[in-house]
């Protein structure tokens, strides 16, 4: 079944122009559709799984070729597929998570007229995110890269009327091709340094002896930039939090389990270069915790739910980042599987949710949901634990494991800020539990609970965030770390630092802390929540406005951008360089009009006059050399 | 069969049936057009059949004398940059004339003037006698010249005089320096002639070179246009009809970056040597400059115009980057910007028609009621803006890779144009598409089935060259890297064997 890996994008892109052509007369059948490819390429990926774990540990790499796509001279790109632990790691959450979001739109947008395009969007995203992690080489990882930038593009701006959403979607698209850029570069010099950009070529430990650690450092910060950019780190995290205004379904799939996600990926699958340059690897640990710390405070000022799963978001992709950083590799693969997991459930139950709640968002108005969503609000719950690392759900083995790497890596200060982070994660999704689910309700109308095609994913997804931990119950011996030790490289037992035991209980009691303040200022009822807002609103609006972080953006360089631009168009190009030549056209007009005293055929007289003007001169010139 | 003259002269036959032709219905008029037209590209399509793509010389040489003295000849010649002009010129000509049905103004005329157009723009692409080339090249001039003068818009003779003035300008340079090499090829084994493939061999003192190269790069950079002789082309492409503005942004820039690379770069290597870093600074000037220009447009037109001089500037980094890289990259873009430029002014044609406006605030929401219309404009801005997959892509990354290679400050700033394409262009499908539709303009219609034809064809092509770009690739390397090495060669001559006309890898 190796060679067959292809029909798993391909039957994405199908449903994509499927849907696309005809999927107004396909009405709802669109959605079942759409789902039915997502399921049949999660069934083919498990195949793909399936034979390659039949194959010996480090003979788990397949190259499936299928056509030349750019060649000029020495510089050859063909479209190739790779097969190999990572690849197949990613394809399966793609398509698993994917099919199940997918399978919830169809209730989700059931009303939405425009359904037949949002799932030809849906699954062209797919498309490119699996071309993005299937791709032997650099070129083609680029194409998924920007295809998937696209979708999300499309996809935040699906509701193209509200202009607060068409505005978030260019944000998005602009900001992460600010960092694809750089990447783009780095890809060129992956190439002018390394002669080739197949993965089989340049990634390997031998490529660290042709060039001296400068270069990889250069292009490993280069590919990094891409990835901040995608992953929403800090600093081009801007454009995540606005991305919420796309379908709840989308903030799911594209930014939360998947495209956002890239980013961990490219750093792992390149990071043969980072560990080559070491100072990269640095930099992605800084990046990393930097981002997870910022984003966890930002989250505990939200109001919106959305925004409040966004910044979450954003500092559990700076967890991964640490982890890479640490080159706890595996470890980063791990959190980002459960993390598919566990947000996506959040998302989905937050649509369910603004369904119940005529697309209300504010946590404000809402509270003591889970008396009218029982489900919804269970799973959510599960998610939501999972997320703040209470044992033994999901997310308590991946983010563990993290932070144990920290320790054992020797860093105590960068263990402590993680631990910090932790503290916050645990805090502000507790305090969006409480506040939407438990405690007195604070709205309106008549919220139910969802029907059974979102209530079924919601389900399964919820088992994967709870039992998602077995992947890898032990960072050395756990089922995902040692399948992806080919590619990743073994994991060790670790020779210092505190004890495994020791470090998890540490992070338990971390985890409870945080569920533990939540409670007391949001649940217990003990403490009066809205006066604590109103007495401190200042860091309330601060933590709001995610560190006013956007507003420094638009006065440092938008505003001044477009000064400047108007500056060129209007002052320099209409006035200066056109005033220029305006004025040599009237000088030729005004010395035609006085030579000749002839209106007519105006302007051969001064084109003619003008060319035996310059012929003269240049004749006269080129003549005496 | 003289393929070539058949392809070049067969629109001059239609100008011969419909100028004399008093009365004529003006749908027979834009029937006889199309035909016409129509049947030049299939002629053309012989041409690409017989190519052989493999050879890097000229290939289905015509030649014939035709005045004695001086030794004027009628001589063509096609190889893989031709190859694809020639095409691209006999493609859009259809695609043009059916985007002009609604024109109603002279209609015999501006048919007419179309056609006439259609054999100057091929005969400069296929001539290899430089006099010959120098009168095509001039016999494009006047009817474009027409087009804006006469069906343009409100400004319309300021522009038509503007682009006329501008373009005489360069050509008198031309005119000179061509003569001037004649005068000095008597020195040949031949004896004097305007021959490209003799003159290539002429032995130039390094300064005669330099002021030659002057000379062409003047003419050449205004067609282009390189900075900072672009502001003709704002408002020549924004008083243009619709088919005006496509020809002139898709054929008639092309034939400036194809004087570069066929002239400056093969009868004055002393000369680009000298000039290159120049030449190749005022591109880079031109990518981020008309990007950054283009951000604060708010007409479309003069947007999508400024995106052109960005875009081109991308062409003459490419082929002065003297890399097998750079050089096929710069003459895919020349293909990729005439398609998709092309199809954003047929575009905003279609949008004209509608609002009858090209005021980007006056516009929004019109995505709801035209939804295949806003697509298509999507479509094409991505393949604009660069997205994988869509045939901008190739060339640009070609491009930024053989730049790179041999300068990389240059390749790196020319890179930041790829993110205020993004930038410009989703502003204005934004401003167009996005929000909520003003109620004037809440019913227009969506695609029609002419304008849906009209559009398919360079759609289809956008996407196929994304895909699969070997088609054009296989047939331009082989000449790309015959023109970069007889440039290095003729540079390195006496100091060993060309290097660096290749982007290699160190470490391959």
């Amino acid at each position: 079944m190796l060679k067959w890996v292809w029909l798993v994008p391909v039957l994405s892109l199908a449903g994509a122009a499927i849907n696309l052509f005809a999927g107004k007369k396909l009405g709802r059948r669109a959605g079942w559709l759409a789902s039915a490819l997502m399921v049949a390429a999660f069934g083919i990926a498990l195949t793909v799984l399936n034979d390659l774990a039949k194959l010996p540990g480090n003979e788990r790499t397949f190259i499936l070729h299928l056509y030349d796509w750019v060649t000029v001279g020495s510089f050859r790109v063909a479209v190739d597929l790779r097969v190999d632990p990572l690849s197949v790691t990613m394809m399966l959450v793609v398509t698993g998570v994917g099919a199940l979001i997918h399978v919830y739109s169809i209730g989700y947008m059931e009303h939405d007229p425009r359904r037949g395009r949002f799932f030809a969007f849906m699954n062209l995203f797919a498309f490119f995110m699996l071309m993005l992690v299937l791709a032997e080489n650099f070129l083609i990882l680029y194409l998924g890269w920007e295809g998937v930038g696209l979708c999300s593009y499309l996809l935040i701006g699906f509701w193209f009327e509200r202009t607060i959403a068409a505005n978030a979607a260019k944000k998005a698209f602009v900001t992460t091709r600010i960092g694809d850029t750089f990447m783009l570069i780095g890809v060129v010099l992956v190439f002018l340094r390394l002669g080739s950009l197949d993965f089989a070529k340049v990634l390997s430990q031998g490529v660290s002896s042709s060039q001296p650690s400068g270069v990889f450092t250069v292009i490993a910060l280069l590919l990094l930039a891409g990835a901040i950019g995608k992953s929403a780190q800090v600093p081009l995290h801007v454009w995540l939090p606005d991305a919420m205004e796309g379908p709840t379904p989308v903030s799911a799939l594209i930014h939360a389990a998947t495209m956002v996600t890239a980013g961990v990926y490219l750093v792992a699958r390149t990071h043969v270069f980072f560990e080559i340059s070491g100072v990269a690897l640095t930099v992605v640990l800084i990046v990393g915790l930097v981002t997870a710390v910022y984003a966890a405070t930002a989250a505990l000022g939200q109001d919106d739910f959305k925004r409040v799963l966004a910044y979450s978001t954003i500092s559990q992709l700076g967890f991964m980042f640490f982890a890479l950083g640490l080159k706890a590799y595996a470890a980063a693969i791990f959190l980002l599987v459960t993390h598919s997991f566990y947000k996506a459930l959040m998302f989905l139950s937050a649509g369910s949710v603004m369904h119940a709640l005529d697309d209300e968002t504010d946590m404000k108005k809402m509270g003591g949901l889970i008396r009218v969503m029982p489900i919804t609000g269970t799973v959510f719950s599960l998610g939501a634990l999972a997320l703040a690392g209470v044992p033994p759900l999901a997310g308590f083995f991946s983010k563990d494991q993290v932070i144990a790497a920290a320790n054992h890596g020797g860093d105590q200060l960068a263990w402590v800020v993680a631990l910090v982070a932790a503290f916050f994660s645990a805090l502000y999704i507790m305090r969006m539990i409480f506040l939407t689910f438990a405690g007195r309700p604070r709205w309106q109308g008549h919220p139910y609970e969802s029907p059974p095609v979102m209530l079924v994913p919601l389900i399964l997804l919820a088992v994967g965030a709870v039992a998602g931990g077995l992947l890898g119950l032990s960072a050395v011996t756990g089922k995902l770390p040692a399948f992806l030790a080919p590619v990743l490289g073994e994991v060790h037992q670790p020779t210092r630092g505190m004890s495994e035991t020791g470090l998890s209980l540490i992070s338990v009691i971390v985890a409870l802390l945080g569920v533990g303040g939540a409670w007391l200022v949001y649940g217990s009822g003990r403490i009066d929540w809205v006066a604590l807002r109103v007495r401190s609103a200042g860091l309330q609006r601060f933590l709001q406005g995610g560190w006013y972080v956007d507003d420094v953006y638009s006065t440092v360089l938008v505003a001044p951008g477009k000064a400047g631009s108007a500056v060129l168009a209007y002052v320099f190009d209409a006035g200066f360089i056109d005033g220029a030549v305006n004025a040599v056209g009237r000088l030729f007009r005004a010395l035609a009009s006085v030579g000749r005293r002839v209106q007519t055929g105006l302007v051969r007289n001064y084109a003619l006059a003008f060319l035996f003007g310059v012929v003269a001169i240049f004749v006269y010139v080129g003549f005496r050399l | 069969m003289k393929w070539l003259t058949l392809t070049t002269f067969l629109p001059l036959a239609g100008v011969v049936i419909l100028l004399p032709w008093r009365g004529v219905r003006d749908d027979v008029a834009r029937v006889v057009a199309m035909v016409v037209s129509v049947a030049t590209f299939v002629v053309s399509l012989v041409i690409l059949g017989r190519f052989d793509g493999s050879a890097t010389g000229f290939q289905l040489v015509e030649q014939a004398t035709w005045v004695r003295s001086p030794h004027l000849q009628y001589l063509m010649g096609v190889d893989g940059i031709s190859l694809f002009m020639v095409l691209l010129t006999t493609f859009l000509m259809p695609v043009a004339i059916l985007a002009s049905w609604p024109v109603e103004k002279n209609v015999r005329f501006y048919m007419a003037s179309f056609l006439f157009l259609e054999t100057g723009m091929i005969g400069s692409f296929l001539a290899l006698d430089l006099l010959l080339f120098f009168l095509f090249f001039e016999a494009i001039l006047f009817p474009m010249y027409l087009i804006i003068g006469v069906w343009g818009g409100e400004r319309r003779v300021y522009s038509a005089v503007k682009f006329f003035l501008y373009t005489m300008f360069g050509s008198a340079f031309l005119l000179v320096a061509i003569l001037f090499l004649y005068a000095k090829s008597g020195s040949l084994p031949g004896g004097p002639t305007f021959d490209l493939r003799q003159l290539v061999h002429l032995g130039l003192s390094t300064a005669a070179a330099r002021w030659l190269f002057l000379a062409f790069l003047v003419a050449f950079a205004v067609k282009v246009p390189l900075f900072p002789l672009h502001t003709w082309l704002p408002d020549a492409h924004t008083e243009a009809p619709t088919a005006g503005s496509v020809i002139l942004a898709a054929i008639l820039l092309k034939v400036g970056a194809y004087g570069l690379i066929r002239f400056n770069l093969a009868l004055f290597p002393s000369g680009v040597e000298y000039f290159r870093t120049f030449v190749q600074v005022l591109a880079v000037i031109g990518i981020v400059y008309g990007a950054v220009v283009a951000l604060i447009q708010t007409d479309v037109k003069r947007l999508v115009a400024y995106s052109s001089v960005s875009h081109l500037g991308f062409v003459v980094l490419g082929t002065f980057a003297l890399t097998q890289q750079g050089m096929t990259g710069g003459v895919m873009q020349m293909i990729n910007h005439g398609l998709s430029t092309g199809a954003l002014f047929l575009l905003v044609g279609m949008v004209y028609d509608r609002l009858h406006t090209r005021d980007l605030f006056e516009m929004g929401g019109l995505a709801k009621g035209m939804p295949w219309l806003m697509g298509a404009f999507l479509f094409v801005a991505l393949s604009s803006l660069g997205l994988p997959g869509l045939n901008n892509f190739v060339g640009e990354f070609l491009v930024i890779l053989g730049t790179f290679a041999t300068n990389r400050a240059l390749g790196a700033i020319a890179a930041t144009g790829v993110v205020l394409a993004a930038i410009y262009l989703l502003w204005s499908y934004q401003r167009m598409a996005h929000g909520t539709v003003p109620e004037k303009h809440a019913n227009h219609p969506d695609l029609t089935v002419r304008e849906s034809a009209v559009l398919a064809p360079v759609l289809a092509l956008i996407l196929v060259i994304g895909v699969y770009p070997k088609l054009l690739l296989d047939r331009i390397n082989p000449t790309a890297t015959r023109v970069v090495n007889q440039v290095v060669q003729s540079q390195t001559a006496g100091t060993g064997p060309a290097s660096g006309t290749q982007a290699a890898g160190e470490g391959s």
